[in-house]
């Protein structure tokens, strides 16, 4: 065989495979943006997944964006608050602290943003989190990454508007054991910062309340084939906790459908969210009859300011039949940054100090409940235990079970664990 | 043991679709020593164009036909138009291929969305089938085995048995001499080309009945698909599926048994294979 012009065959590919990895997290949403850090412009950036399994992620924080800006006459791309003019520029992320870690720099350094919001997911928090910490003349508000362990990490230029994912499971292993009769229940979830609070929230409450697991399943983000993992799942479980999301909450849920699984699931906060319910797999068999719990009110939820806020989503561009939790966090999140600017009449001078006083003792009647701070600039907010029911026309829903108000966080940051945590 | 038998026929089933993304990829990178970065996105392309056809048909059959054949056709317009003419400057395909690639994907994502979407197939194949020792095992799991096993067959007999196959081994080891004794080598490569793009489609829309089709599985498919290509030898079909059966157990075992490792065991096996032996399983030594 003669290959004699073949000598960049391998640089080639490493060249070619480096790009294709790096690009992933960083080919959507390069806006770009003039530095403007002084004068009648305040610059927020704008965090979002835009490829991996949460790639819808910025589809809904544009919606969410959408709604709040339009309330207030302007548009995604800005408007005027107190006669400053706002702009929001936006990068995307894969979902990955890698990327998330590249593109928060990138907002700060070059884009030179006064505000950074977001980002979606867990990992990606905690990167953001302790980036914040080196940047301390920029405020950082979070989009919906919840690891608890993000407003317990010193940051004092970070606020969170909403619970973190163990104050989600809040009472829902109490009800799993009580009413739903569960006494074993085997775990599946993805192995990242996230379903680790999310996972550890329900089954400190679970195991409080006497059930036993039998077993965990830890598996890496993105995993799209479940047959082997399904076929884990001891003989005597009563039900399954997955602790998953987006297309790797799907990709269970159809393979649940096809292995012919017939326990019943609790869902993570993410697992039977819209986006998921949303897809056209045949999940539906899979899907009825499991609880979950989380900052998304189901049907029958009677708060004035919720079906406003829905009609306004609806009308977003891409955004789905009903708010996902990444819309509705993002959109209490947003809120919250646009009334605390308010309140602080946009006076960005003595290091941001008004506006951060502003955003740390707000409070406001958000769509999903009353939203106030407490000391470590994490919110105090409703939560809702709900089931996913067939509706009459046939389509999957959420109906609520109940709430609970004023939810605290707790302290406790959870890691991987086995059996109870 | 039945537990053991069961993630090897799970290793065996997901191998099958990652032997059908590589068979692509064996083709254009492994036979032709094109370094093509879009194959990936050849994957993610027929899968929803499998998607859309089958959703407004509801034949799986017609869509499976439709994507194949509408990639193959785009992958032929890539290699005469974009690639042909600086096929041996691999820096340069592969830079041509990595933009097309990204292009496509976004372009993908503005179109069909970042929700996660699945070929539909009717209910009559979403059942398992009762077999000796492993019990229930999904219906559909085993239907790919079979489309893997008899597009391998037939791969390998066109390639190693027909005129056109023997063609296509002489245009690769020496164009200027095929070329010389009367052949147009260069329809020879856009053919295996279209091939290979379409065969990424097909496997697009069979990944995409068992898996989600969303951004990223681009990615995914396009680096699965190089390690099978590269651990069982480039441009061997028989190697290739020795590859992706190899992967396809790694990563079902990996994922049992140390499921935070599942990923680094996969690539720590096409390192051990280069190691032992660089050239590949089945690879000839150049």
């Amino acid at each position: 065989m003669t290959l004699k012009k073949r000598k960049g065959l391998v640089p080639a590919l490493a060249i070619g495979v480096t790009v294709v990895l790096a690009a992933t997290g960083c080919s959507a949403g390069a806006n770009g943006g003039s530095s403007t850090t002084s004068g009648g412009t305040i610059t927020i950036g704008v965090l979002a997944t835009s490829q991996g399994n949460l790639a819808f992620g910025m589809d809904e924080a544009k919606a969410a964006i959408g709604v709040a800006m339009q309330a207030i006459g302007g548009t995604v791309d800005g408007g005027v608050i107190n006669g400053k003019t706002v702009k929001i520029v936006y990068a995307g992320t894969d979902g990955t602290s890698g990327t998330a870690q590249t593109q928060v720099k990138k907002l700060v350094e070059n884009d030179g943003v006064n505000i950074v919001f977001g980002p979606v997911s867990g990992d990606e928090g905690e990167a953001v989190v302790q980036y914040a910490l080196t940047v301390p003349e920029v405020t950082f508000v979070n989009g919906s990454a919840s690891p608890v362990g993000m407003t317990l990490a010193g940051a004092t230029n970070f606020f969170r508007f909403h619970g973190d994912s163990a104050m989600w499971m809040g009472g829902l292993g109490k009800y799993a054991y009580d009413v739903k009769k569960y006494k074993k229940i085997y775990s599946i979830a993805e192995d990242y910062s996230f379903p680790y609070d999310n996972a550890g929230g329900f089954f400190s409450g679970f195991c409080a309340a006497g059930g036993k697991v039998s077993g965990n399943s830890w598996v890496p983000v993105g995993t799209t084939d479940y047959a082997t993992v399904i076929s884990q799942i001891p003989a005597g479980t009563d039900a399954v906790y997955v602790g998953l999301g987006g297309a790797d909450a799907a990709s269970f849920l159809s393979q649940a459908v096809t292995s012919g699984v017939h326990l019943p699931l609790v869902g993570g906060s993410i697992a039977v969210d819209t986006t998921a319910l949303a897809g056209d797999a045949n999940i539906a068999s899979a899907a009825i009859g499991t609880i979950t719990g989380g900052p998304v009110p189901g049907a029958g939820y009677t708060n004035p300011k919720w079906q406003p806020f829905v009609d306004a989503y609806v009308k977003q561009p891409k955004a789905f039949p009903s708010p996902s939790i990444f819309s509705i966090l993002y959109y209490n999140s947003f809120e919250s940054l646009i009334l605390g600017l308010q309140q602080s009449k946009g006076d960005l001078s003595n290091k941001q100090g008004a506006l951060r006083d502003a955003l740390g003792s707000l409070q406001w009647d958000s769509p999903t409940g009353h939203i106030s701070m407490d000391k470590n600039r994490q919110a105090i907010v409703d939560n809702f235990l709900i089931q996913v029911v067939k509706g009459t026309d046939g389509k999957l829903k959420q109906e609520n079970i109940s709430s609970a108000t004023g939810v605290t966080q707790g302290t406790k940051v959870y890691d991987r664990f086995t059996g109870c945590p | 043991m039945d537990q053991f038998l069961l993630i090897a026929l799970n290793g065996l089933t997901l191998a099958a679709v990652y032997f059908l993304v590589a068979s692509g990829l064996t083709l254009i990178f492994g036979l032709m020593r094109v370094i093509s970065m879009a194959h990936g996105m050849s994957y993610l392309l027929g899968g929803y164009i499998g998607y859309e056809i089958v959703r407004q048909t509801g034949n799986w059959i017609l869509g499976a036909l439709g994507a194949a054949i509408a990639v193959g056709l785009l992958g032929l317009f890539i290699h005469q138009v974009l690639i042909r003419r600086f096929q041996d400057d691999d820096m340069r395909v592969a830079l041509v291929t990595l933009g097309i690639s990204l292009i496509g994907t976004d372009l993908m994502l503005a179109v069909f969305g970042g929700t996660a979407t699945q070929v539909p197939i009717p209910k009559d194949f979403q059942i398992g089938l009762d077999l000796p020792v492993i019990g229930q095992y999904p219906l559909i799991r085993l239907l790919i085995l079979a489309v893997a096993i008899v597009v391998g067959v037939g791969l390998t007999l066109f390639i190693n048995k027909t005129r056109f196959g023997s063609i296509v081994r002489a245009g690769v080891d020496d164009s200027q001499m095929t070329s010389a004794t009367g052949v147009n080598v260069r329809l020879v490569f856009g053919l295996i080309f279209l091939l290979g793009s379409a065969l990424a489609a097909f496997a697009g829309v069979v990944g995409g009945t068992l898996f989600p089709l969303l951004p990223g599985q681009d990615g995914s498919y396009l680096l699965f698909s190089l390690v099978v290509v590269i651990v069982g030898g480039m441009g061997s079909v028989p190697g290739a599926a020795i590859g992706a059966v190899l992967v396809g157990l790694v990563s079902q075992f990996a994922l049992v048994y140390a499921p935070t490792y599942s990923l680094v065991l996969t690539f720590a096996l096409m390192v051990i294979v280069l190691a032992v032996r660089p050239q590949g399983i089945l690879g000839r030594a150049s």
